[in-house]
């Protein structure tokens, strides 16, 4: 064996098979999604014709539902992320300093984020169907007695809710990892000159929480602009497609409507939605960071 | 501590506390309602059960072939986060200290798929898979998971890596090891507080995915968990007698992982969170 070749190998070794995993799992689809999205295959048949630009100008015109879906998902999207941080901005500032049961808490307010977006849509199916009736009648509050899930408005309300419940302790949790990160004697010096808690923190602790911020909204975005399997187990798209996300538009025209050309150019949009967001997201609070130190 | 902290930790406390009932009500709803008959769920919703119906967790383990489900899941789970643990360590390790040009290329595009959702490659990849015969096995699944977390993985794992002192590998060099055992058996060991945070991190996120399984599992033979609640709520939407022991099942694995490591949990998340 030459000695070249002999050398080589460690790199094989070592980078080989996670290039391979990731080439099949990530950049092979990711190139094959591009070159389908220019061809009107329905996904079965053995032909497909290569039809240029045609599925990304009938999206942008208007001729299929994803423009819909997107202004939905940016929508919503945009409610679930500034509900989520304020929430979860607030568990942290309430659980930052220990005390008795404080450990237990942070468990409890993490607990819906471990689980699975279907098994939260379903338990939440059972509160709004039937627990919410339950309450309704011996409350005899109206709010809980409407079809929650049966009208566009409640619908959207019931997942704002869930998506809420489920990403709050997220937020909280890195929250707290910045609050305790800050030196004492910054807050002390700010007591000292005569600021109230409310003032030390916002005007002292929250500015140097940003780069955590950065986490907390990179996070919160990218998820609830992925929304998929909470929109399938509690609404399906429905009442009338009225809370169809991106994710499940594209999922049910490729293999529903059988459109898989322009389900990949739908998914492709998608993908150009997600990284303007999120690169505009962190160049906001990048400056923002720089600004403050 | 003086007397203005202890009346502020009431007050927290009891704002803790109410806030806790709520976010655990529909949890506490689900359990409660899941052993009783029912007519009595449709009744006596917020009534404390008066029978206790142990056969509807029987009947949901049968409808919803829990035995297979679980398994299936436990497979793919497990065999996935053995695959990331592994080449996420080994790349992060060769990448920090052996680099070359291919490397820091593929250094870029593991940066750049971070943004990219799976709604968007998820079409083609059930095309691949099929193509490569993966799509009737757990394979097609373990694979993508495995593909898809190593990116993550590489970037929690080049801050592990980075901390270990250079001048450790230089003398087990100096001593004769080649450059499997130097990774083996002098790295990969110090590796361990941020692969566990990885584990539990990955844990959660493929125990809990559901999108890539309905594309790439979604038969009788492979179907997970999370695959089996939604085919179970299509079927009896509501039967809650058999749908909500089946939740609870489905729930009572993570339950009692997040019991068991509370604080790996927490200080997991917000390490891979930082780094990531």
């Amino acid at each position: 064996m030459s000695k070249k070749l002999k050398k080589a190998i460690p790199h094989v070794v070592f980078l080989g098979p996670a290039f391979v995993l990731f080439s099949l799992a990530v950049i092979i689809p990711f190139v094959v999604s591009i070159y389908y999205s220019l061809t009107d295959w329905n996904g079965i048949s053995s032909t497909a014709n290569f039809v240029g630009l045609k599925n990304y100008i009938s999206i942008f015109t208007g001729k299929t539902q994803f423009l819909a879906a997107a202004k939905f998902t940016v929508l919503i999207g945009l409610v679930i992320v500034l509900l989520t941080n304020i929430l979860g901005i607030a568990l942290a500032a309430l659980l930052e300093k220990k005390f008795r049961g404080s450990d237990l808490f942070r468990a409890l307010f993490f607990l819906p984020n471990t689980m699975g977006g279907v098994v939260m849509g379903y338990i939440w199916r059972f509160i709004f169907i039937a627990a919410f009736g339950a309450l309704g009648d011996i409350l005899k509050w109206k709010v809980l007695q409407l079809p929650w899930l049966g009208t566009p408005g409640t619908a959207y309300a019931a997942l704002i809710i869930v998506s809420v419940w489920q990403g709050a302790g997220y937020v909280m949790i890195i929250m707290i990892a910045a609050l305790t990160g800050i030196p004492a004697e910054l807050t002390e010096a700010a007591r000292v000159d005569g600021a109230g808690s409310w003032k030390v923190f916002w005007s002292v602790k929250m500015p140097q929480c940003v780069p955590y911020l950065t986490v907390c909204l990179f996070w919160s975005i990218a998820t609830s602009f992925k929304m998929f399997d909470v929109n399938v187990a509690l609404t399906k798209g429905g009442p009338y497609g009225m809370t169809t996300s991106m994710a499940l538009q594209i999922y049910n025209d490729a293999f529903t409507s059988n459109r898989y050309g322009l389900a990949n150019a739908e998914a492709m949009v998608f993908f150009v939605i997600i990284f303007a967001v999120t690169a505009l997201q962190l160049y906001l609070t990048g400056r923002e960071e720089k600004r403050l130190t | 501590m003086n007397g203005n902290t202890r009346r502020v930790n009431i007050v927290k406390f009891i704002i803790a506390l109410g806030a806790a009932v709520i976010f655990m009500v529909p949890f506490f709803l689900v359990i409660l309602n899941s052993v009783k008959p029912l007519d009595q769920i449709m009744t006596e919703l917020l009534a404390l059960p008066r029978t206790f119906e142990w056969g509807n967790y029987v009947e949901a383990w049968k409808q919803i072939n829990m035995g297979r489900v679980m398994l299936n899941t436990i497979i793919v789970t497990g065999v996935s986060l053995f695959f990331i643990l592994l080449l996420s360590s080994m790349l992060a390790y060769w990448m920090t200290r052996h680099r070359t040009v291919f490397s820091s290329i593929f250094e870029k595009l593991l940066i750049g798929s971070l943004l990219i959702p799976f709604a968007t490659v998820m079409l083609s990849l059930v095309k691949t898979m099929s193509f490569l015969g993966l799509t009737t096995s757990l394979w097609g699944g373990i694979l993508t998971y495995s593909g898809m977390c190593i990116a993550f993985g590489t970037f929690m794992m080049t801050g592990a890596v980075k901390a270990v002192p250079v001048e450790l590998e230089e003398s087990a060099e100096l001593d004769g090891c080649n450059v499997y055992q130097v990774f083996f058996i002098i790295v990969f060991p110090l590796l361990r507080p941020t692969l566990l945070s990885l584990f539990v991190l990955d844990l959660f996120w493929i125990w809990n995915d559901y999108i890539v399984a309905l594309t790439l599992l979604n038969t009788t033979e492979l179907m997970t968990l999370q695959l089996a609640i939604n085919k179970l709520f299509g079927l009896y939407s509501n039967q809650w007698n058999i749908a909500l022991p089946a939740i609870v099942m489905s729930i009572l694995p993570i339950l009692v992982i997040n019991v068991l490591m509370q604080k790996r949990i927490v200080s997991g998340v917000a390490s891979g969170a930082l780094k990531g």
